[in-house]
């Protein structure tokens, strides 16, 4: 089947029939930019990868994500490890090590801003460079709380998220992140991928502010998050 | 001494960081992250080097004794070989 995913259309083909549904709202009929498929061998890579055991249908589906991501290097693009909101037009990124509570604190952003508020993706948005913006897209690989849009949002900040018993935003230097960014983003193995990257890498950091999020868990903290991110 | 030809290092956010590819990328998870020194050294290595010819190259580029730069050339060398980077 034809998807579109961050501006570009692709062919799809898959072995899980059930898979489609799991595309469902992203269809096209433009076009396609180029095809995807994915072998046995990849599928078990993925299986591998893992500590825990997972499907066929999830294993296929880990893997044409990869598969994606690799590809979008070379459209100025990376999957990004993190949560992404829209609000007022704005796109804001929220990266953390998992279990750390990066959903609660979504959660908060949602309580504060209802229907205005929405969550572009929970887990894994694609970012794309496009005219020197970066854009966070939703995506249906989504999380567990299956949070995702299909659309795309100007990314304005990505906050490195940690929980503090204190609430506390400050802008960070991109320099003292630089590491901590690699660690959110599904690098390629292939050395020709990694070539195209790495200098997209070198422009996010430039182009998106970079923040340290400090938080509680209460709401609160989705109120100095925003008025941080907001210059308030 | 050479470095394995599964490492790319660039500059990215004004930072030199060197990224595993390939199998080496399944093995060592995260990136290397090092300073102008380090930078330099890993350069040199990438086209093959002597640990004599990394500490001249070094004396002459910077404003260091011949002894500083070999124990910390050493020091470099043997963090090198513990992560296997080294062919």
């Amino acid at each position: 089947m034809r998807i579109r995913l961050a501006d570009l259309n692709m062919e799809i083909n898959f072995s899980t029939p059930e898979l489609s549904l799991f595309f469902s709202g992203y269809e096209t009929a433009a076009p396609a930019d180029f095809e995807i498929s994915v072998t046995s061998e990849e599928r078990k890579a993925e299986v591998d990868a893992l500590l825990i055991p997972i499907s066929e249908s999830e294993a296929e589906l880990n893997a044409l994500y990869r598969k994606i991501s690799g590809i979008l290097s070379a459209y100025d693009g990376f999957l990004l490890h993190a949560a992404v909101i829209a609000v007022e037009g704005h796109g804001y990124a929220f990266a953390a090590p998992s279990g750390t509570g990066k959903s609660t604190h979504v959660r908060y952003w949602m309580q504060k801003f209802g229907d205005a508020l929405t969550v572009v993706n929970g887990d894994k948005p694609l970012i794309r460079a496009i005219d020197g913006v970066f854009y966070a897209y939703g995506t249906p690989w989504c999380g567990k709380e299956n949070w995702q849009k299909n659309m795309r949002i100007p990314l304005n900040g990505l906050c490195f998220f940690e929980r503090s018993d204190r609430n506390f935003i400050e802008k960070a230097e991109p320099a003292n992140f630089v590491s901590r960014l690699f660690s959110q983003v599904l690098l390629p193995s292939d050395s020709e991928k990694m070539a195209l990257l790495l200098p997209v890498l070198d422009r996010f950091l430039q182009v998106v502010p970079m923040y340290r999020l400090g938080c509680t868990l209460s709401p609160e903290a989705a109120d100095i998050a925003y008025n941080g991110l907001r210059g308030i | 001494m050479k470095i394995k030809k599964d490492f790319m290092l660039r500059t990215v956010g004004g930072q030199q960081m060197v990224v595993p590819l390939g199998e080496t990328s399944k093995k060592l998870h995260g990136v290397i992250h090092l300073n102008e020194v380090g930078a330099f050294l890993w350069k040199l290595l990438e086209r093959d080097c002597t640990e004599e010819g990394l500490i001249s190259a070094v004396v002459s580029e910077y404003d260091v004794s011949a002894e500083v730069a070999r124990t910390d050339i050493e020091a470099f060398l043997n963090s090198l070989r513990e992560a296997s980077i080294l062919e």
